[in-house]
């Protein structure tokens, strides 16, 4: 891309930048002026990797519809950017790895409990050595779940519905999760062999790199009314789990990668970036990767359902609670392509929707929302960096109709992993953290140093721009007490 | 050591080169062979076939890292040493064979470093001069 190219502000936090060329649709960013100048200046530093390409190479993807979106935790993904969006006519559009990513159906489940700020300070120690030693985390680790072939094919169409039936959670935990913690339309038989050779003692287990668990209280209420609906009360802790389907998703990526490039050439679509390989929706290697998606998407549920009740088992431990004092306020995914239904220019249109580091955000009324929460809108789980504040924002109406019904998924970064371990040391922010009243424990210095706050954009400013946009509505911000780090 | 790596804002690039095709390979192997873990800490004591095919030598890299990634994930095992043993056409196809040694992982004694996703198709890129094969792509880490 080179200049000139077409910024207008919609709104101060809505910008479009013109179809031009091969684009079929605008681009649309959910941003204010500063994010926008950061955008157009990669391009102009002559940045190969830059967030605006991605932006418009998305927009020229057929059958694309409405404008290719982007949430204001913007930056350079590969394919996509992250926190991008991408909704596609079921006849004319595509399917895309770039928009849905490695990590499938990576995302957030987070946990309410009866519990205050001030009685996980008093045992905080403990807890936090209850929750490390529960919950296998960093590089390899291995879980508790073994699984054999045929246990992983169900775990991949049963989903979350798995983890329960082994013991890990109950029945009402299903009503909290997106999809019911379970996507019909998977299919095992599309997952290969070392996807799932890949998964055998995964499941159950946290992951590394911007994966974490984190206890967090409720610091600030912003609509009480849609707080007092989520069950949430100020100074009240919960606990929010951040990982995704491991092993087996990113195999799926992998194997579908060259599936995709080969139907790329077969079905003569232009591909003007090389990640963003695809194939038409309803062709067969289309079917072939969605269903494969799916049951990469189950893993997710279940590996999150899993961590859950080990978290349950943490509390229990040191604070004796038991199980069901521990609901599930919702879980949310934010590297999928799910089929959804909106309005299209006055039609209920079925889309295929990738968020690549985005949330799903749907609006009040919506049906596929727990009965509890429909009137408010579907709860939006925003991690924070570590160890600043995270945000529970809600779906709003104007939301489903200008993007689908999304959400930005966390800060964004702003600072490569190598710049970020150049600049800080892990131990020092530990120190620091722990200063505050935030205790970090991590299986890697060096990755603790990758995830500094400073290399992340302020999540505040990208959660007030969305709010500002009205596309989602702060509900309450969460500050952390606890963080495990994968 | 014939490898660098490139900063992006989520993941990581690798930059690798060397005087034909083997051994530019071999030199993206051992980039992310030390992404992962230590390899001066690693016995090379078990041995694996690494092998893949594609249509064509640039995405042969990125399919050959990701039977690396593979690997380490189907076997639990962090790899020491890779050694490209031939890399050749066979109709539209090309096609790699090499090792990997290793052994099985021990968090307490490989000073491990980063989980890879994936290995992907942006940023890639190939230049192949009669003296020097450059490879590049980036990792999802």
């Amino acid at each position: 891309m080179s200049a000139p190219y077409d910024i207008k502000e919609i709104s101060p936090c809505l910008h479009e930048l013109a179809a031009s060329g091969d684009m079929r649709v605008p681009g649309r960013i959910y941003g204010d002026r500063k994010t926008i100048e950061s955008l157009v200046g990669d391009v102009e530093k002559g940045k190969v990797w830059n967030a605006l390409v991605q932006i418009a190479n998305v927009a020229c993807l057929p059958g694309i519809v409405k404008a290719s979106l982007a949430m204001a935790d913007v930056h350079p993904g590969y394919g996509f950017c992250i926190g991008g969006v991408g909704a596609f006519d079921l006849e004319e559009g595509v399917i895309s790895v770039a928009g849905v990513g490695f990590d499938i159906n990576c995302g957030v489940r987070t946990l309410r409990t009866p519990l205050r700020k001030g009685e996980i300070e008093e045992k905080k120690d403990e807890f936090a050595a209850s929750l490390f030693h529960h919950i296998p985390a960093g590089l390899g680790s291995k879980g508790d779940i073994r699984l054999s072939m045929d246990q992983i094919d169900e775990v991949l169409l049963k989903g979350a519905r798995f983890s329960i039936e082994r013991g890990y959670g109950v029945a009402e935990d299903l009503d909290y999760i997106e999809e019911g913690g379970q996507i019909p339309d998977a299919d095992p038989g599309n997952v290969s062999v070392k996807a799932k050779e890949r998964q055998k003692s995964q499941v159950g287990t946290l992951g590394s790199g911007n994966h974490y668990i984190e206890v967090q209280y409720v610091d600030k209420i912003y609509e009480p009314a849609s707080a007092g609906a989520y069950g949430l009360f100020p100074g009240q802790v919960l606990l929010s789990i951040h990982c995704g389907s491991r092993a087996l998703g990113h195999q799926i990526g992998t194997d579908y990668l060259q599936v995709l490039e080969r139907a790329s050439k077969k079905y003569g679509i232009p591909i003007r970036e090389k990640e963003l390989v695809c194939a038409p929706i309803r062709s067969p290697e289309g079917r072939q990767y969605f269903t494969a998606m799916n049951a990469g998407a189950n893993c997710a549920f279940a590996n999150r359902q899993a961590i859950a009740h080990l978290a349950r088992k943490a509390f229990h431990e040191v604070f004796g609670l038991p199980a069901r004092q521990i609901e599930t306020l919702y879980e949310v995914g934010h590297n999928m392509a799910k089929m959804e239904v909106h309005e299209v220019d006055g039609k209920e249109t079925k889309l295929l929707v990738h968020r690549k580091g985005s949330t799903r955000a749907f609006g009040p009324g919506r049906k596929e929302l727990p009965e509890r929460y429909r009137a408010v809108g579907q709860p939006v789980l925003v991690g924070g960096t570590m160890g600043t504040e995270s945000y529970i924002l809600r779906g709003t109406e104007k939301g489903m109709g200008e993007a689908f019904g999304s959400a930005i998924h966390g800060a964004g970064r702003q600072m490569s992993r190598q710049q970020a371990k150049r600049q800080w040391r892990g131990d020092k922010l530990v120190r620091e953290l722990a200063h505050r009243g935030v205790l970090i424990k991590a299986h890697s210095h060096a990755g603790v140093a990758e995830e500094a706050p400073g290399a992340y954009k302020d999540v505040a400013n990208v959660v007030e721009i969305m709010d500002r946009a009205g596309i989602n509505r702060m509900v309450v911000r969460l500050k952390p007490l606890i963080c495990i780090k994968g | 050591m014939s490898y660098t790596y490139l900063d992006h804002e989520a993941d990581i690039g690798i930059r690798c080169s060397g005087r034909n095709r083997a051994e530019a390979f071999e030199e993206g192997g051992r980039a992310l062979l030390n992404l992962v873990a230590d390899p001066e800490r690693i016995r090379p004591e078990r041995s694996f076939d690494v092998r893949c095919r594609a249509s064509g030598l640039d995405t042969l890299f990125v399919e050959y890292l990701n039977e690396i990634i593979s690997l380490m994930g189907r076997e639990d095992c962090v790899f020491s040493e890779v050694v490209i043993l031939e890399i050749h056409r066979a109709g539209e196809e090309f096609l790699l064979k090499g090792t990997v040694r290793g052994e099985a992982i021990d968090p307490a004694r490989h000073g491990l470093k980063t989980e890879i996703k994936a290995a992907t198709y942006f940023g890639l890129e190939l230049t192949e001069t009669d003296r020097e094969v450059t490879l590049q792509c980036v990792l999802d880490i």
